[in-house]
């Protein structure tokens, strides 16, 4: 891996000369920043998507703090991931102007930052909820610093796909932390995130793949090439159709979730088959040589997609069960 | 030698992240209020 210098607290090579004698002084943007708040949007929707689902109820002010300590939690492991991740962090285009590469945030801020973030939510949830939501989420925490980007993201081209389970486990916590239990729904839920997880990242891997490469990140396209890893999020694809049915057959929602998730699946599916057909032999040409872009135009229209697929699956279960409620 | 300038930015700073941590005991103060009353509703 390609040695890289970065700003230490009190080289004063950040925030002036008073950073000689303090350490830089972070930001609050920059403390917001060290808490990835987009993947903790679509964090905190799929966990109250949970919550509702969940048999059972929760008083308002529990399901608050319970939908605050799954967010700040997953901010945490952001915070620990990005103090972890710095060297690579500092090698590619889409993470080189996060807080510490750029050289407005220490790394040791950020460690502290989510450790201290990271036992004060666990703690909040034990107190406030219940234990198998705080055990479950201090689990997440654990799973994504230490199985992922510890252990999995730069030894395995299927970082993503074990390493998918941590983002998948929030709206099991959602639903821990109204019924208290592990159920068939719940395991359904996390099902539905961890099979979407690999043609999402493996889309946004593809016209990146020179960044991950120049980091020397094992991504799938990077690895095995961009033909395998196209049928790899096809088979993925595929496999995520039923399992996003399966909420109408357990009784989880009705017929209206089920026509829509179908529907999706199947736009889904064909911007899988796309990737596919853009492999020909002028588009096959390895690792981009500046700033890791790649044409790959089928892949950079999936990625936004795959966002939008799962954020109106997870809509559709909650105006399933909006409709079975008010008829 | 560090001049005004820095000075009065690093001040500023600190300021700031003083106020943004006194919010935010003060919303954890809050917080554990209203989590004691819903509790004790429980039971």
């Amino acid at each position: 891996m390609t040695a890289t210098h970065y700003p230490t607290v009190g080289s004063g090579e950040v925030g002036g000369a008073n950073s000689a004698v303090h350490g830089p002084e972070v930001e609050l943007r920059d403390f917001i920043a060290l808490l990835k708040p987009r993947v903790m949007s679509l964090v905190v929707f799929t966990a109250a998507v949970g919550m509702v689902l969940a048999p059972g109820a929760l008083h308002p002010v529990l399901a608050i703090v319970a939908i605050l300590c799954i967010a700040v939690g997953a901010g945490a492991a952001g915070a620990i991931n990005m103090w972890y991740d710095r060297d690579i962090d500092a090698l590619m285009s889409r993470t080189k102007n996060r807080p510490i590469p750029a050289g407005r945030a220490a790394p040791n801020t950020a460690l502290g930052f989510g450790i201290i973030l990271s036992v004060a939510s666990v703690s909040i949830m034990a107190l406030a909820i219940n234990g198998v939501a705080a055990g479950m989420l201090a689990f997440t925490i654990f799973f994504y610093i230490v199985i992922y980007s510890m252990g999995l993201k730069r030894r395995t081209p299927h970082n993503i796909v074990i390493g998918g389970a941590a983002g998948a486990f929030p709206p099991m916590i959602g639903w821990a932390a109204v019924g208290g239990d592990i159920t068939l729904g719940s395991i359904f839920l996390f099902a539905i995130i961890f099979l979407w997880t690999p043609p999402h990242f493996w889309a946004l891997a593809l016209y990146k793949r020179g960044d991950y490469d120049k980091a020397g990140v094992p991504m799938l396209p990077v690895v095995a090439g961009r033909k395998t890893t196209a049928w790899q999020m096809l088979g993925y694809t595929v496999a995520l159709l039923p399992v996003t049915l399966a909420p109408c057959f357990i009784g989880l929602s009705g017929m209206v979730y089920g026509a829509g998730a179908l529907v999706l699946g199947l736009l889904f599916l064909a911007f899988a088959v796309s990737v596919i057909r853009d492999s020909g032999p002028h588009e096959d040409g390895g690792i981009g040589e500046s700033g890791g872009e790649i044409k790959e135009r089928n892949a950079r229209r999936m990625f936004p997609f795959s966002i939008l697929y799962l954020f109106l699956i997870f809509v559709l279960l909650l105006v399933d069960q909006s409709l079975w409620v008010a008829f | 030698m560090p001049n005004s300038k820095d000075n009065k930015e690093y001040h500023r700073r600190r300021r700031w992240r003083n106020y943004a941590l006194a919010a935010v005991l003060f919303g954890l103060v809050v917080m554990f209020f209203f989590i004691t009353v819903a509790r004790m509703g429980d039971q």
